[in-house]
């Protein structure tokens, strides 16, 4: 795949169709307008006017606030909630963008094959997908409760002595979390690796057959190659997800038990919305961006390295 | 994978037995109702007026997705094929969107919104939607424009057709699987979007399938059973689109490199 | 699409409401989802006045704070506004009044019905700023069938309470049913506790404290969560309660496998719906001491209603007096099970709640603490402290010197 942060070769001499089509997308770069003005709209502009709050002291109700410069910043490495907050917060995005995708990846390969259930599986894996957060927080609370399914079924097939309080145990909870996350989103990834596997003619995987070649070493020279923009926007997209989890942590746990879940958008929004801090929460969400942004950052340049 | 598919549809299972039981059925979540009822759905749907919420949310939904993917798709196309400065720089601007946290940008759009009049209007919420998706969308067109071969763009400029044609005629059917994708990935996530949909639309008389669902939850305690009676009813319109679409995205790719 | 119409109401209810003629007529209302009691009394309000149309919006829990309270900042909110009582969350009578969103009510005509440390907790500055119909109890609540099969009654003294987690236990039941996950009943069991040897003994220890002349570690607060522990090392709660959702704990009461739950009187409702058909409650104040004469129960106000200062003051002051009227009250008491805050003549209370309801007359009740602390983020750190005292990471100093920190902000 090509990447924007090869060195451009626009000054190179190009054949002449070459030449014609960028010409031809040379022609239309207004397409970018109509886009680049709703997201303006929507995003950017009040993105960056909620980001000035951080700059200040206001509570979220008064009328009045005053200009603090980077108080409300140093404050948020004194707070051991915070801190703790961050931690999580990496740990989620890892875990989650690791597992999630090669489950994902499993998923597609298998649903994408000839097999006669798999417009049935396909439906399947994507249902949690469809079910907004809330409703599913509160299922798997249920589930995961000290006396819920799970624990039974654990001590019905014998494994009793892995029975957890999955979401009262402070070491535990985290976890927990994260395995409803990726429960919830494998289908996602699921469906964006099966938008690729369509992308390579059946001819070059039985070509590749022919020849001899085992499925890994199919998968490894044929497959893997052309999933790579796949790969890229689920990579991409499951780290980004996993930095901003909220929904989820929210319903379950609220960030508890004493914290042990928090993750830097619980803090964002306790901050905001409900502790009348709301500058404290635009000062963590600056830091949230920042992060994200040098992660992502890096993400990308590692993807783009294997491919190139 | 049949152990896999078990995990998946279990909390499935579950959602379909709460909703399933009467309000006063004592059994645990996980047995089965004694007396299974439809009562649930037809309270869920009287009491929520569920069927004014499936109307707002299908316009909302249908008309964000149509201005999503013409915008994004046209707007990912100079942006994955031009090489210079300025396209690198719009397309990293575009990303920077999926970073930002949408907690800081809710009240200054809120205060935006009421400054155009948008307030209680679906306009005002599709208008966020298209906005907030963009650089969601726009990451997966060129992700998936970049890994396109070029050779239908240079048959149609030999042929002498406008880059306006060569796009629309050539490029985006090719953009099909993708399309497919975007389509649904965006369609669930416009159609269970919860808390811009209650504030901009507060007030109004008009609510979304989501807001209408959750009207089930006071201030002491939720009546479960109504509200996992509507998220079935709600789900239902979303997953019948993904299966319809699915078989879509399958033939998709393959079908427009050979047409 | 309607959505030209629905804007242009939209715009003049929240814009205009105070001043044209023909806002004067309409009122607009943001309430609870879902909410039978102010249905009824909009209903009898708008057949009293002929010609006054009012429109309410129903916000779910917990997204009405989020709502109600960008609404009032952002100038677009309805006329009349739900309000908590304090200073706990963003709606509150006290952070509201930071932005001077509310309109002045001290004096409409129900103000004198209230005492002086409840009218605290409804203004700010000395202005009262909200009103509340019902009070909230947290009373012991038990299933009396499930008390009576193990032979017992409900504990009048702090021994008894201890005898009755082993009486449960010995038959594989808890005394009480604990839901220790986030919005469970874990912080209000320390309420009841405290009511009895902090707060009724002296009554004036919330303004010592706010003077800087008392603190939580150097008070009987530390008796009171040391007593909170002690039944939590006895085997008083649910099992695991760190990880039990508020639905669950509720069950476990409704269907008797715990004899009893501390939580707000609001819930019993809830805990009725889950239990099989026969199934009766009964409440009692939770003992703190082995003298009964010295228990004292939790009352609190419970979440009311704000004129929005730049709205329909007028009319919203008008539908509030009549939510607070004998005729008002009484519609209010018939649509739903609120506890009234005033008395109303003929009032009777819930069956359940016959146990506790001379007593919430009396002079020994103590409001809720939360609703004098200084900041939204001290309910926060009560909340979290409380639940590693739960999960043992935290001694009960450590949970009291967490508080102190933060009451100082």
């Amino acid at each position: 795949m090509a990447t924007s942060t090869d060195p451009a070769p626009t000054g190179a001499p190009a054949p002449g169709p070459r030449r014609r089509y960028r010409s031809y997308a040379q022609s239309v770069w207004w397409f970018v307008l109509p886009a680049a003005a709703l997201y303006a709209f929507a995003v950017i502009v009040p993105a960056v006017q909620g980001s000035l709050f951080a700059f200040t002291d206001w509570d979220g109700v008064s009328s009045v606030k005053h200009w603090v410069g980077l108080r409300q910043f140093r404050s948020i490495f004194d707070d051991t909630n915070s801190l703790t907050a961050i931690k999580n917060t990496l740990l989620i995005a890892v875990t989650v963008t690791v597992v999630q995708n090669a489950i994902g990846l499993l998923i597609a390969l298998g649903v994408n094959s000839q097999i006669k259930s798999r417009n049935f599986l396909r439906v399947l894996f994507f249902a949690p997908v469809v079910i907004t957060s809330i409703a599913v927080g509160f299922l798997w609370q249920n589930l995961l409760a000290p006396e819920g399914a799970l624990n039974q079924v654990l001590k019905n097939i014998g494994l009793g002595g892995m029975r957890q309080n999955w979401l009262g145990d402070p070491k535990v909870a985290i976890w927990a979390i994260i395995a409803v996350v990726i429960w919830q989103f494998v289908g996602y990834s699921m469906v964006i690796f099966l938008a690729g596997l369509q992308g390579i003619p059946d001819e070059v995987i039985e070509a590749a057959a022919i020849d001899g070649a085992g499925p890994v070493r199919r998968f490894w020279y044929i497959v893997r190659p052309m999933l790579a923009p796949a790969f890229t926007i689920n990579l991409m997209l499951s780290l980004i997800g996993g930095f901003k989890l909220f929904d989820q942590v929210f319903v379950m746990t609220q960030g508890g038990p004493g914290g042990a879940t928090d993750t830097i958008s619980t803090l964002i929004y306790k901050d905001a919305f409900q502790l009348g801090r709301f500058s404290n929460g635009a000062a963590l969400a600056v830091v949230l961006t920042l992060f994200v942004a040098a992660a992502s950052a890096f993400q990308y340049r590692m993807i783009s390295k294997n491919e190139g | 994978m049949i152990l896999t598919a078990l995990v998946f549809i279990f909390p499935v299972f579950l959602l379909l037995n709460i909703a399933f039981k009467a309000p006063g059925d004592q059994s645990s979540t996980l047995a089965l109702p004694k007396h299974p009822t439809f009562q649930n759905f037809v309270d869920a749907w009287h009491q929520g007026a569920l069927g004014g919420g499936l109307i707002n949310s299908v316009i909302v939904t249908i008309l964000t997705i149509v201005f999503l993917v013409v915008f994004a798709s046209s707007a990912a196309y100079p942006l994955s094929r031009l090489r210079s400065r300025w396209s690198t720089v719009s397309y990293f601007a575009f990303l920077a969107g999926l970073l930002l946290p949408m907690q800081l940008a809710l009240l200054p759009l809120y205060q935006t919104m009421r400054d155009v009049h948008l307030l209680g209007s679906l306009s005002g919420v599709i208008l966020a939607n298209v906005g907030q998706s963009m650089p969601f969308t726009i990451f997966l067109y060129a992700g998936f424009m970049r890994a396109l071969p070029h050779d239908f763009e240079e048959a149609a400029a030999l042929d002498g057709a406008s880059a306006f044609r060569a796009f629309w005629s050539v490029v985006f059917p090719l953009m099909r699987p993708i399309t497919g994708t975007v389509v649904i990935l965006n369609a669930v996530f416009t159609w269970n979007d919860f808390l811009q949909p209650l504030l901009y639309l507060s007030g109004s008389g008009n609510k979304t399938i989501t807001v209408a669902v959750y009207g089930f939850v006071g201030q002491y305690g939720a009546q479960w059973n109504l509200i996992f009676a509507g998220i079935i009813i709600s789900i239902v319109p979303i997953l019948t689109a993904y299966f319809v679409l699915q078989r879509y995205i399958v033939q998709g790719f393959a079908g427009g490199l050979k047409g | 699409m309607t959505t030209a119409l629905a804007l242009a109401g939209c715009s003049t209810n929240s814009d205009s409401g105070s001043g044209s003629t023909s806002g004067s007529k309409n009122l607009t209302v943001a309430g609870w989802a879902d909410d039978a009691v102010m249905k009824a009394v909009i209903a009898q309000f708008e057949k009293d006045n002929p010609g006054v149309k009012v429109k309410l919006t129903g916000y779910p829990w917990p997204a009405i704070l989020t709502q109600i309270n960008t609404q009032l900042v952002s100038g677009t909110a309805a006329d009349v506004n739900v309000v908590f009582p304090g200073n706990g969350n963003p709606i509150t009578a006290q952070t509201l009044a930071k932005g001077k969103y509310l309109a002045d009510l001290s004096s409409e005509s129900w103000a004198s019905n209230f005492n002086e440390a409840t009218k605290n907790v409804m203004s700010a500055d000395g202005k009262v700023l909200m009103v509340a119909n019902n009070s909230t109890i947290i009373p012991a609540t038990y299933n009396t069938q499930a008390l009576k099969a193990i032979g017992k009654t409900a504990p009048t003294t702090w021994s008894q309470v201890l005898d009755l987690c082993s009486a449960a236990k010995a038959k594989g039941k808890v005394a009480y049913a604990m839901a220790g996950l986030a919005g469970g009943t874990f912080n209000y069991l320390p309420y009841a506790l405290t009511a009895t040897l902090v707060y009724g003994p002296n009554p004036d220890f919330s303004a010592q404290q706010a003077a800087g002349k008392a603190t939580f570690s150097d008070s009987e607060w530390t008796t009171a969560l040391t007593k909170y522990q002690q039944m939590l090392k006895a085997g008083c709660f649910t099992k695991d309660s760190l990880g039990t959702s508020l639905d669950v704990a509720q069950k476990q009461v409704a269907t008797g496998d715990a004899l009893g739950i501390v939580t707000v009187s609001n819930q019993i409702v809830d805990i009725q719906k889950d239990a099989p058909s026969g199934t009766t409650f009964e409440t009692a104040a939770l003992p703190a001491t082995d003298d009964p004469s010295q228990t004292v129960l939790p009352v609190g106000l419970g979440a009311g209603y704000g004129v929005n200062a730049k709205g329909n003051v007028a009319l919203g002051k008008k539908f509030l007096d009549f939510y607070m009227s004998k005729k008002g009250m009484g519609v209010a008491v018939k649509a739903g099970s609120i506890f009234p805050s005033t008395t109303v003549e003929g009032f009777k209370p819930a069956p359940a709640l016959a146990g506790v309801s001379d007593q919430v007359r009396s002079d020994k009740t103590a409001a809720f603490p939360d609703q004098t602390w200084p900041n939204a983020n001290l309910t926060q750190v009560y909340q979290d402290e409380l639940q590693k005292l739960l999960g043992g990471q935290a001694s009960v100093k450590d949970v009291l010197a967490a508080m102190d920190a933060a009451y100082k902000g």
